[in-house]
C-alpha cells in the first residue's frame, strides 16, 4: 500500500508530479485518479473533493508485455501492470528498463515523470 | 434496464440482408449499404417506400452518412435517425427501432449497420481527464490482463483460449458473410503473432468494414403485407444498461455482462438454459470464456470446460457465436451487432447452410461498446 499525504496541488493539472499520483477523494471516501468530473460510485460532484497524492511505493497486481502496436505510443514491445494505488483505487502503469511482464507482487515506484504519462520502475523492496 | 415487449404488440424481424465483412477496401459506405437495405427489403418482400423510419448504427462514417446513403435508394420522407454507441452502435439502432415500433409511432422500420475502418474518433481521447498511462482503456490490454486473470484463477493453459478462437473460425469459415473464411487449428492460433499477454492474433477480432441490415415490422403490418409467419423471428426483449461502479475484486465488465443477462432474460421471462443460441462479444477469445459463464450458459469456471465439452459448439447445447462472432465473421462496429440478429434469424429460418444449428428457438443477441455500454436482444423463433 502506497503512502497517502494530503498536499495543495492545483487541480487538472495531471495525474502525476514529482511527489507522486494525484488523486482525489469524494466526500463518502470514493478515491480516483486526478481529473474526473464526478464521483462514478456516488455522482458527487467535483467541488466535494479532497486532494492526495500517492507517493508509493506500489504494488504490482497483474502484468502483462505488449507486443503489438495497439497504441500510438509506446512503441512495442513494452510492459504494463495494474498497480494498487490506494485502498481499492488500482492504475495502468507503464513498466520503463523491463523486457517481460512483472510477477503479482512485484514492487515498483515513480520513475520518470518528464513526459505526459509517469513511468515506473522496479525496486528490489518486496511486499509484505 | 429492460421494458418487456411481451405484453404489446409483438415486433418481428421479417427481413435481413448483410454485405459481407471484409478488410479496408476503396469501396465508398453507400456501396456497402444499399446492397445490404435492398437484400433486406427482397428479403421482406417489401419496397422502401413501405419502410416508415430508419435507424441507422455506425461509429466512424460521420454526420448524416445515414441520409446521404439511403436518399440513394428514393426519398420518400422517412425519418432516418443515426445512431452511434461504439461497438453496439448497430445494437443501439435495433433497440431505438424496437421501441418506435412498439410505442406505435411507426410500423415498419429499417435497421441498418454500416461502417468504415479508421475514421472514427474516440471521444474518450478528449474528455480532458489525466490518465496513469496513454494505454488505459485500450481494449487489448484490457482482455490481456483480464486473460491472465483467468488463467491464474482457473488453472486453466493458454489452450483454453486459443480453443474459442479455433471453434469461431471454424464457425465463420462456414459464413459466406465472414470476414475470416479459413478454420484455424489450435497450433496455428497459438502459433500466430503475439499481441498482448497470452492473445495472439487469430484471438483477437480484426478491423474490417462491411453492413447488415433488418427490417422489422408489427404484428399489423405482418397481416397487411401477408408476411410468410413461418419466417417471423419475434423480438421478445429489448435491453440496454452501462457499468456500474464494482468492487476492486469484479472486473466492470463482467458486472456489465452478468446483470444486463440476468435483466433481459427476466423480461423475456426465460432462463439462460432456454436458450438454444447466443451471439457475443468476443473481441477477444477471453470474453466468450468470461461471459459464457457471467450470462449463466456454465457454471461459475467452467467456461473452458463448457467449450471444450462441445456445449457452445453448432450442435451443441446452446451455439453460442455459430456466425463465427467477432473474431471470425469480424467485427465493423456499426453492423456487428445488427449483423448477430441477421444470423439468429437465419438459424431461426434454416436457412444457415453449411453452419445450422439444428432447433433454434430462443437465442439471445449481446453487445457490449466503448465506455461501458451494453446491449441484449432475445429473439424468438415464431411458431403461431
Amino acid at each position: 500500500m502506497s503512502e497517502i499525504s494530503y498536499i495543495a496541488h492545483p487541480a487538472g493539472s495531471g495525474p502525476s508530479h514529482e511527489a507522486g499520483i494525484v488523486l482525489v477523494r469524494c466526500s463518502n471516501g470514493h478515491r480516483f485518479i486526478s481529473g474526473s468530473y464526478a464521483c462514478p460510485c456516488c455522482g458527487g460532484e467535483a467541488q466535494a473533493w479532497h486532494e492526495e497524492v500517492a507517493t508509493g511505493p506500489f504494488t504490482v497486481l497483474r502484468s502483462i508485455k505488449v507486443m503489438a502496436p495497439v497504441a500510438p505510443w509506446p512503441p512495442a514491445p513494452f510492459v504494463v501492470a495494474e498497480i494498487e494505488l490506494a485502498a481499492g483505487l488500482t492504475g495502468l502503469a507503464l513498466i520503463s528498463n523491463v523486457e517481460e511482464a512483472l510477477p503479482a507482487g512485484t514492487r515498483v515506484a515513480i520513475g520518470d515523470v518528464s513526459n505526459a504519462y509517469p513511468l515506473f520502475e522496479t525496486i528490489t523492496e518486496t511486499a509484505e | 434496464m429492460s421494458g418487456t415487449l411481451l405484453s404489446r404488440e409483438p415486433i418481428y424481424v421479417v427481413g435481413i440482408g448483410i454485405d459481407p465483412y471484409s478488410f479496408a477496401s476503396d469501396r465508398p459506405f453507400p456501396q456497402l449499404g444499399l446492397p445490404a437495405v435492398r437484400e433486406a427489403l427482397k428479403d421482406a418482400s417489401i419496397n422502401w417506400a413501405d419502410v416508415a423510419t430508419a435507424y441507422v448504427g455506425t461509429a466512424s462514417l460521420g454526420m448524416a452518412a445515414g441520409r446521404v446513403m439511403l436518399q440513394h435508394l428514393g426519398s420518400h420522407g422517412q425519418s432516418v435517425v443515426q445512431v452511434e454507441n461504439a461497438s453496439a452502435s448497430g445494437s443501439a439502432a435495433l433497440r431505438m427501432a424496437t421501441l418506435d415500433l412498439t410505442a406505435g409511432v411507426s410500423d415498419t422500420a429499417l435497421v441498418l449497420g454500416i461502417d468504415k475502418f479508421g475514421k472514427g474518433h474516440r471521444a474518450f481521447d478528449g474528455e480532458g481527464a489525466p490518465r496513469l498511462s496513454p494505454v488505459d482503456g485500450n481494449p487489448a490490454i484490457h482482455f490481456a490482463l483480464m486473460a491472465e486473470t483467468y488463467l491464474a484463477e482457473r488453472g486453466e493453459p493458454v489452450e483454453a483460449l486459443a480453443a474459442v478462437a479455433v471453434k469461431n473460425h471454424g464457425n465463420a469459415a462456414l459464413n459466406p458473410f465472414a470476414q475470416f473464411r479459413k478454420p484455424r487449428t489450435l497450433e496455428q492460433v497459438l502459433a500466430s503473432p503475439p499481441v498482448a499477454g497470452a492473445l495472439t492474433v487469430q484471438q483477437c477480432c480484426p478491423r474490417g468494414e462491411g453492413a447488415a441490415a433488418l427490417i422489422l415490422m408489427t404484428e399489423k403490418a405482418v397481416a397487411r403485407h401477408g408476411i410468410d409467419r413461418s419466417r417471423l423471428v419475434r423480438v421478445r426483449a429489448t435491453g440496454a444498461t452501462s457499468e456500474l461502479p464494482t468492487q476492486a475484486d469484479l472486473d466492470p465488465a463482467i458486472e456489465l455482462i452478468t446483470r444486463s443477462t440476468a435483466d433481459i432474460l427476466d423480461v423475456a421471462g426465460i432462463a439462460a438454459s432456454d436458450l438454444d443460441m447466443v451471439e457475443l462479444h468476443d473481441a477477444f477469445s477471453v470474453e466468450e470464456l468470461l461471459y459464457t459463464e457471467a450470462m449463466g450458459l456454465c457454471e461459475p469456471g467452467a467456461g473452458a470446460r463448457w467449450l471444450r465439452n462441445g456445449h457452445s459448439q453448432i450442435g451443441g447445447s446452446c451455439a453460442v457465436n455459430a456466425s463465427g462472432g467477432l473474431i471470425g465473421m469480424g467485427h465493423p462496429l456499426g453492423p456487428t451487432g445488427v449483423g448477430q440478429v441477421a444470423e439468429i434469424t437465419r438459424q431461426m429460418r434454416g436457412e444457415a447452410d453449411g453452419r445450422q444449428h439444428p432447433d433454434t428457438r430462443l437465442a439471445l443477441a449481446h453487445m457490449i461498446g466503448l465506455g461501458g455500454v451494453a446491449f441484449a436482444h432475445v429473439l424468438e423463433k415464431n411458431i403461431g
